[in-house]
């Protein structure tokens, strides 16, 4: 079902954050801003950003550039052809666990014989590392689409930035409807990553839903290094814009969505969807 | 088992409760039920007071009261029926129709549980093994990609069993893959302990040796976290015949359906082991301080080549 993320007031987040007050019809996107040179760019402000709706230029009435709260699910491919790669990608995982701010909150799932998710949504290191040390197993297909699903309906209550991670080695070989996932994505704006492990590589599906939600992804070769994506990962999240607007038209359908940066050179990565607020 | 374990097994339980901030030290007498298996796996039942020894904290402590522990049980069987369980549906419907339901006896309480994504616990089972039969058949289904929440379920069953009669215990029949859990396994043990409940499991048992590519090879052990459940915790631990997936499907695709059909798995006779050997267990009591604190409990018995199977902390008051 589509549902408009709406931001009714992210509330007072960690000392380092600002407070953001948000009207119900505020529609609130964090996109990322790449130099030419494949950096990142930090130092925007909001004179430097336009909104395009449905075609039409929309005023920010929220912008800042300060970290916000990491809301995410890290849903780890544990398929059979994963088990060459348990430690690898646990290891991986622990470190980026170790990386997140004290804001930030997680919750781990894997997927191969079961899709299985923490129902710990939570900053705590400690219990984040007991689910990766005791609950991965490996075996079973990839329903990757399924597991991507159900990464997100386990965060549909949460509010502000709610992002999936999936490291995966292939491509979806059990799951039923990829349409419904893809709704699910750009109607509950979530943003969606994805690590890419050495084998047959991402699926064009599943980077073009990537790029629709503003996420990203890293496709490794057998000798990159899993925790540098991670790093890479954690690094965007950090340093995204949070940029806020009233659609046009409050009618609770999808609009396209165009997020510019008015310097050249640069590629912005954000959401080319959402769905309206409804006001009858 | 070694004071070491025990003591660290106390320790362990510790961590979870609680300091009280007033220690009020009385005394009061705390029992332990004791299987002790001969090297034939069969209990023995023909110890006296003199063969058990007990130590509390690493200290003896005098034994004051001795004898057969009362036969009646109250149960939770849980069943994990997710799908990375190896058991077939229609062998758990066999196991509990065929071996369990008969092996239950008057004064028994006892329900059944299933591990997935819903944790279910049914009703008290009534005295028509007819009616608990057909009940069984909707209640155990298979639930496709679901997780295993095993630790969860424990706590549930636990929960379920508060406050009943008898020796309390759970019995899981489970590949110990365990996913999606609120609680760790080290916090279902100590709640388990802290309500007095045995866990006993059945188990696939063996290890998986998964290759790293060109880092060292790692071993998947889920049922080492089973047995020290049951072991914290007074229960039997028992593995359904040789290990179903020792064998890597990728190194050879065919080592695992031969191991299947060369290893039948057979729950059924397991399941009346179990419920057998639980009602052969002495009683042991002894004068311990109601400080409420978690304590290792050491239960020795002097003829050799025997197992002891007993908790290994209590917590008195």
């Amino acid at each position: 079902m589509f549902r408009a993320l709406v931001l009714v007031a992210l509330g007072s987040l960690a000392a380092q954050q600002a407070t953001f007050r948000t009207s119900v019809h505020t529609v609130v996107v964090y996109p990322l801003v790449v130099g030419a040179d494949g950096h990142i760019v930090t130092n925007l402000d909001q004179g430097d950003f336009t909104i395009v709706d449905n075609g039409a230029p929309a005023e920010i009435s929220v912008f800042s550039t300060a970290t916000q709260p990491v809301t995410a699910a890290l849903m780890l491919d544990m398929s059979a052809s994963m088990e060459d790669r348990l430690v690898r990608v646990r290891d991986a995982a622990l470190g980026f666990v170790n990386a997140i701010a004290a804001a930030d909150r997680l919750r781990i799932g894997s997927f191969g014989s079961e899709i299985a998710l923490s129902p710990m949504l939570t900053g705590d290191k400690t219990i984040l590392a007991r689910v990766l040390r005791e609950e991965l197993w490996p075996g079973g297909s990839t329903p990757l689409w399924n597991a991507l699903d159900a990464g997100m309906r386990s965060l549909e209550g949460e509010a502000g930035r709610r992002t999936i991670v999936v490291v995966t080695d292939g491509v979806d070989t059990s799951s039923a409807s990829q349409a419904a996932v893809a709704t699910r994505a750009v109607g509950g704006l979530f943003m969606i990553y994805a690590i890419g492990l050495e084998g047959k590589g991402l699926s064009p599906k599943l980077i073009d839903l990537i790029g629709q939600t503003g996420g990203g992804h890293f496709d490794l070769r057998r000798e990159e290094n899993l925790s540098s994506a991670f790093a890479r990962l954690a690094d965007e999240l950090r340093h995204q814009y949070l940029v806020g607007f009233t659609p046009a038209m409050l009618d609770g359908k999808p609009h396209t969505l165009e997020v510019r940066v008015n310097r050249p050179g640069m590629r912005v990565q954000a959401p080319r969807q959402f769905v309206a607020p409804l006001v009858k | 088992m070694t004071m070491r374990r025990a003591m660290a097994a106390a320790a362990l339980l510790a961590s979870a409760l609680p300091a009280p901030s007033v220690v009020r030290a009385r005394a009061a007498i705390v029992t332990c039920d004791v299987l002790v298996l001969g090297a034939d796996g069969l209990p023995v039942t023909d110890l006296t007071q003199r063969d058990f020894q007990v130590l509390i904290d690493g200290a003896p402590a005098p034994i004051a009261q001795f004898g057969p522990a009362p036969t009646g049980i109250s149960m939770v069987l849980m069943i994990d029926a997710t799908t990375s369980q190896p058991l077939k549906r229609y062998e758990i419907h066999a196991a509990i129709a065929n071996n369990w339901l008969p092996s239950l006896e008057a004064g028994d309480r006892a329900r059944i549980g299933v591990v997935g994504g819903e944790i279910a616990i049914g009703p008290w089972l009534s005295p028509d093994r007819a009616s608990n039969v057909s009940a069984l058949r909707a209640f155990v289904e298979r639930a496709p990609t679901e997780p295993s929440p095993i630790w969860d379920a424990v706590d549930r069953a636990v929960a379920a069993l508060a406050g009943t009669p008898g020796h309390r215990v759970i019995v899981l029949v489970t590949d110990g893959r365990s996913a999606g859990n609120a609680l760790s396994l080290e916090d279902a043990a100590k709640r388990a302990v802290a309500a007095d409940v045995s866990i006993g499991v059945i188990s696939e048992g063996g290890e998986q040796l998964l290759p790293q590519g060109g880092d060292p090879s790692t071993r998947l052990r889920p049922a080492a976290a089973l047995r020290w459940l049951a072991d914290a915790t007074g229960g039997v631990y028992l593995e359904d015949g040789v290990a179903r997936r020792t064998a890597s499907p990728r190194l050879d695709p065919f080592g695992y359906v031969r191991e299947v059909i060369e290893t039948p798995s057979r729950p059924g006779p397991l399941l009346s082991r179990i419920l057998s050997v639980t009602r052969q267990r002495y009683r042991i009591g002894f004068n311990a301080a109601t400080d409420r604190q978690v304590h290792a409990l050491d239960v020795r018995v002097s003829r050799p080549g025997v197992l002891v199977i007993a908790k290994r902390s209590y917590v008195a008051g």
